[in-house]
């Protein structure tokens, strides 16, 4: 991107994009957060490759038993292999906190874009909502939205961008009136593009990295409210292999067979661990004044 | 400040209009009938109609929203679908429960985070400095009930040392209400065994709802006070011959506390949320498990009357927290 930096440095210097790249892939914990991300996400697009059994095969020979070579994280009541559904969970997740954060963010960040251009009494009624929202804590109210809809998985990530989306709805518009008071907007307007277009291709490229930095640093969150939702039966339903509704079940066996809940759990555990160093990494890569303090 | 409070106040009220009115849409569009609910599988069409009409559904949503408003001005919540009672009173019977969890996992928060902190800036480097910092990044990002479940395995079910849930011991009557804590009310009735029972079923939920925040303050701490121990008033402190716990705690400590604050007064509110989580993994019988209980079996009385309830405590926690600041940097109040 060659776009001049469209909001005041408050800093007294910042070191360019390459530099802080160069020093990003010195930097360990973004490395790991990386390297642990990758390999999540390759297990989550073909997770057959890597399960040895099938998620959902029961077999009445081998339940609760305990782990060895065959089934490292052992079996579960119903014989079936944990590790195989620990790995088909990971799509699981990883596309739930994904798509929860995505719509958020499109939801989100349209309204904060048509409040933080348009200004005035529009912008006042929408931050005003959006401040009813955020007056809320999160989980909470998903709870109270995935009562109404019914328990899903797809509910329950409904539910998280239901009540995520003023967070972004602020960041963009607070960014699109920093940005619109630059020369180059103004410039646009003189030369007589529609402001229409002066939105969506010089306001909006312009203030897209705060918003990747967020999303990356919300992913993590967002798989660990949706496990939480499904621990709470609100989200994924058996015989799904979801994380969270896989420690519900495992929690009633756990005093007897402590692997059952624990290998999901450290499965939500390093994955959230992965995205949030990823995410730590991108925000100094790329919004290096947000990482002030 | 009395306009602060004013302030405040009136945004409170616009927020648990805008929200009862959200959650009330929500829950009266969707195709569930909750008079089938009431009434049972097996009622007949007249009696459906009788509950409908008794409940006050057969009016239209925004009559209902209204009538729902008007009993709210009065402090009534409706009744729950399921036991028939009022909804207010059923909470407040369950709150206190939350409140004691609340309160220890406060009490956890401040002395494992401040102190992590504080020892970690103090020790920059060391071992200690280390173990605080890997407990930020892993705090963060650690699933709560599954962290409340480790707990259990290991210090329930591996060493025995404490139990695996609940408030007090099944062999222990709870204590003759006055708060509604059982520490306290088991001091108060002179029943030590009692206070001592329900002091040690805190330990593992209070640990478990604390982490997050545990994580965060422990982090914030640290970088505020590394860089107050840099201030010229700490080097003074230090050569006049002050012993150097007193530099560290007085001088340098209370001038960190803002930052501190006002990160520990953000996470106060997401205790709330929390709760509900850490009350589902220890059995726990406060507002968390009567909600989770009542989305069950789509209570809607009860889980509008918990957000309400739950949205009125959080932005009454904020407000303490401003306050603290107040009182903390007297200059913030001009």
């Amino acid at each position: 991107m060659t776009a001049p930096e469209s909001t005041p440095v408050t800093v007294s210097w910042v070191p360019s994009r390459a530099r802080r790249a160069s020093r990003l892939l010195r930097d360990p914990s973004f490395l790991a957060g990386a390297l642990i991300t990758t390999l999540i996400v390759i297990v989550a697009a073909a997770p057959g490759l890597f399960a040895g059994f099938d998620p959902l095969a029961v077999d009445g020979s081998r339940r609760l038993a305990t782990p060895s070579a065959v089934h490292p994280f052992g079996t579960d009541e119903l014989g079936r292999d944990m590790l195989s559904r620990v790995i088909h969970g990971a799509r699981l997740s990883v596309s739930s906190g994904f798509f929860a954060v995505l719509i958020a963010t499109v939801l989100g960040g349209a309204l904060g874009l048509v409040a933080g251009y348009a200004g005035g009494g529009l912008d006042e009624v929408m931050m005003r909502v959006a401040d009813i929202f955020l007056a809320f804590p999160a989980l909470v109210m998903a709870m109270a939205v995935v009562a109404a809809l019914g328990p899903s998985l797809v509910n329950a990530l409904l539910a998280l961008a239901i009540v995520w989306w003023p967070q972004y709805t602020r960041l963009v518009r607070i960014s699109v009136v920093a940005a619109k008071e630059q020369t180059y907007v103004e410039a646009a307007r003189a030369a007589g593009v529609p402001e229409r277009r002066i939105m969506l291709r010089h306001v909006l490229p312009n203030i897209v990295s705060p918003v990747i930095v967020k999303m990356t640093l919300d992913v993590g969150t967002a798989i660990l409210l949706t496990a939480a939702l499904s621990f709470l039966g609100l989200g994924a339903q058996p015989p799904t292999p979801e994380w969270g509704s896989m420690i519900t079940t495992g929690r009633n066996y756990m005093l007897e067979y402590w692997w059952y809940p624990t290998f999901p759990g450290a499965a939500i555990f390093l994955t959230a661990l992965g995205f949030n160093l990823l995410g730590d990494g991108v925000r100094d890569w790329l919004d290096p004044r947000m990482a002030a303090g | 400040m009395g306009l602060l409070i004013l302030r405040r106040l009136l945004f409170l009220m616009v927020t648990i209009i805008g929200m009862s009115l959200f959650v009330f849409v929500v829950t009266h569009a969707v195709p569930q009938d909750p008079a089938r609910l009431v009434a049972g599988d097996y009622a007949t069409r007249d009696t459906l109609e009788k509950v409908r009409r008794d409940l006050g559904l057969d009016r239209p949503v925004w009559e209902q929203y209204y009538l729902y408003m008007r009993a709210l001005m009065r402090g009534d919540l409706g009744r729950s679908f399921m036991t028939n009672k009022p909804v207010l009173r059923e909470i407040l019977t369950f709150l206190p429960a939350t409140l004691e969890l609340g309160g220890a996992s406060i009490v956890f928060s401040l002395a494992l985070g401040v102190g992590l902190g504080v020892l970690s800036a103090v020790r920059r480097g060391r071992w200690i400095d280390h173990l605080s910092r890997l407990i930020s990044v892993g705090g963060a990002a650690m699933p709560i009930f599954w962290y409340g479940l480790m707990l259990q395995l290991v210090f329930y079910r591996r060493l025995g040392w404490l139990p695996v849930g609940g408030r007090l011991n099944a062999t222990l009557a709870p204590p003759p209400t006055v708060t509604g804590f059982y520490t306290i009310d088991g001091l108060l009735a002179g029943q030590p065994a009692v206070a001592w029972s329900a002091l040690v079923h805190l330990i593992l939920p209070g640990l478990s709802l604390s982490l997050v925040t545990v994580a965060i303050l422990a982090r914030i701490t640290r970088s505020s006070m590394l860089e107050t121990l840099a201030q010229d008033y700490v080097r003074t402190a230090r050569s006049k011959g002050l012993r150097e716990s007193r530099v560290v705690l007085t001088h340098a400590l209370r001038n960190a506390a803002l930052p501190i604050v006002t990160v520990f007064g953000l996470r106060l509110g997401a205790v709330f949320a929390g709760a509900v989580l850490t009350e589902a993994v220890f059995a726990w019988p406060g507002i968390g498990t009567y909600a989770y209980k009542a989305i069950e079996f789509s209570d809607y009385p009860v889980v509008i009357g918990f957000a309400i309830v739950a949205s009125v405590l959080y932005a009454l926690v904020n407000l303490m927290t401003d306050l603290a600041y107040f009182a903390l940097d007297p200059r913030l109040q001009r």
